[in-house]
């Protein structure tokens, strides 16, 4: 039975394998504490994915209602974190497979509209490092899923190795040679198609 | 024009990565929260809904290599409460194909991921609401009972869906069962391949390949792309729909331990 406390204060400082005993017992409470502290990498990873913060949205709240659900499972001797992004990264992946969404997302992006993105974006594409970010996020959906997911969650999410092990279910050292790979693919594709940012790399 | 060494390239993506405009995250607790608090009502008011069970049909856009089915395009191909509809290839899965039957089309949703559909219960609740005994495989060994169960039915038909997980991996899918009691169910959707099979020596189809599946009545509809392999057999007045990623015998040898 999910129940929720009121008392749990949400400055308390991150106890994670408190808060799932006590979410496996039923705590309401700790488990939103948790959400509370893992929202922001499961939305990115979602919003990296689909391209878009509504759709995003949703699969960050169904990972974490799925992740609970499941939570009797789960080892509580690892992080949650990387536990949580694998979740978010299958729904994010059937979403768009399954919807079509990604590629409608690609199209809006290629525009290379910045207000086509999300509103909040606009004015901090004004700011160079930014645009630069969302050219390379551009490159990157270029490239094999593979690829694409190894370097969300190295460089974009700047989890460990053995996060990303973790959360993509594979060995460390296929991470390894997995991220080299990516990363020589990503910057063929930077070269051959945003000769802007490949120049930008060189100052 | 020389390449920097791939040391300082991984430096620079890390420094663009980290300037990356995400949109601001949104507070999901409390949504969760309601998320979990509203499951037991909500399944009570789901249960009540009155699903009659209508048209499915299977586009074929594949080539149906081996061995071909008898049906030609155009044609039903029909198993117990299952109706396979042989069409042309849809150059685009997300539209919706022409009703093989006369009912009103109901307006159709984005696919849903097969863990979102209604009715979620309990195995002894879907059994009382099945009138009938489920019965449960007793191959691989290592299945044990199904993690997710779901009942929906109304009148003119039942449908009982079973799933099993890989174990601590709640977002993937091991295998699901699905139970259909009805007069006029159908699929629909793309495959690569169908071709006739046998489960204990009855007549039983084999379908390959992304396909659409419809449960639909008169208002609602539940529309999910199928990524795996399904196995369609019946006994008595049961039609059995086994979707997984194993191939055909081992799918056939899961049926045929159904005890």
């Amino acid at each position: 039975m999910y129940k929720w406390r009121k008392d749990l204060s949400g400055e308390e400082k991150l106890n994670e394998s408190q808060w799932i005993g006590d979410a496996r017992r039923g705590d309401g409470a700790a488990w939103e504490a948790l959400v509370r502290g893992h929202q922001e990498s499961v939305f990115r990873l979602a919003f990296l994915f689909l391209g878009d913060a509504d759709e995003a949205a949703d699969v960050a709240q169904e990972a974490f209602v799925r992740a609970y659900l499941a939570l009797g499972r789960f080892d509580a001797s690892r992080p949650l974190r990387p536990w949580l992004l694998r979740i978010a990264a299958n729904l994010a992946r059937n979403r768009r497979r399954a919807a079509g969404r990604y590629s409608a997302a690609l199209q809006r992006t290629a525009r290379a509209d910045p207000e086509a993105m999300h509103g909040a974006t606009q004015s901090r594409l004004e700011d160079g490092r930014a645009a630069n970010a969302e050219l390379l996020w551009r490159a990157l959906r270029r490239l094999r899923r593979a690829d694409q997911e190894v370097i969300t969650m190295r460089y974009f999410l700047e989890l460990s190795e053995a996060e990303t092990a973790q959360a993509l279910k594979v060995a460390a050292g296929t991470v390894k040679s997995r991220t080299h790979r990516a990363l020589r693919r990503l910057r063929a594709v930077i070269e051959r198609e945003f000769p802007d940012l490949a120049r930008g790399s060189e100052a | 024009m020389s390449q920097p060494p791939l040391e300082l390239w991984e430096s620079q993506v890390r420094i663009w990565a980290g300037a990356f405009p995400y949109p601001p995250t949104p507070e999901l607790a409390a949504a969760v929260s309601r998320r979990l608090q509203s499951r037991a009502p909500a399944r009570r008011r789901l249960a009540r809904l009155a699903w009659a069970l209508a048209a499915v049909a299977l586009l074929l856009a594949g080539m149906l290599s081996v061995p071909p089915v008898r049906a030609a395009l155009g044609e039903w191909l029909r198993l117990g409460a299952v109706r396979i509809l042989l069409g042309e290839p849809t150059p685009d899965p997300t539209l919706k194909a022409p009703s093989p039957t006369a009912t009103p089309s109901p307006t159709m949703a984005a696919p849903e991921a097969l863990l979102d559909i209604a009715g979620e219960t309990s195995l002894e609740a879907a059994q009382r609401a099945f009138g009938s005994s489920i019965p449960l495989p007793a191959y691989p060994p290592d299945l044990g009972l199904p993690d997710r169960i779901f009942s929906q039915g109304g009148s003119l038909g039942r449908s009982v869906v079973l799933v099993w997980l890989e174990a601590g991996h709640p977002e993937d899918i091991r295998l699901s069962l699905h139970l259909l009691r009805g007069e006029d169910m159908a699929l629909k959707g793309m495959v690569s391949l169908v071709r006739e099979t046998a489960v204990h020596g009855a007549r039983a189809l084999w379908v390959e390949g992304e396909h659409f599946y419809e449960l639909t009545s008169g208002e609602m509809a539940i529309r999910r792309l199928v990524e795996g392999n399904v196995l369609i057999w019946t006994a008595g007045e049961v039609t059995f729909r086994l979707e997984s990623g194993l191939p055909l015998e081992q799918a056939v040898r899961v049926a045929e331990s159904l005890e």
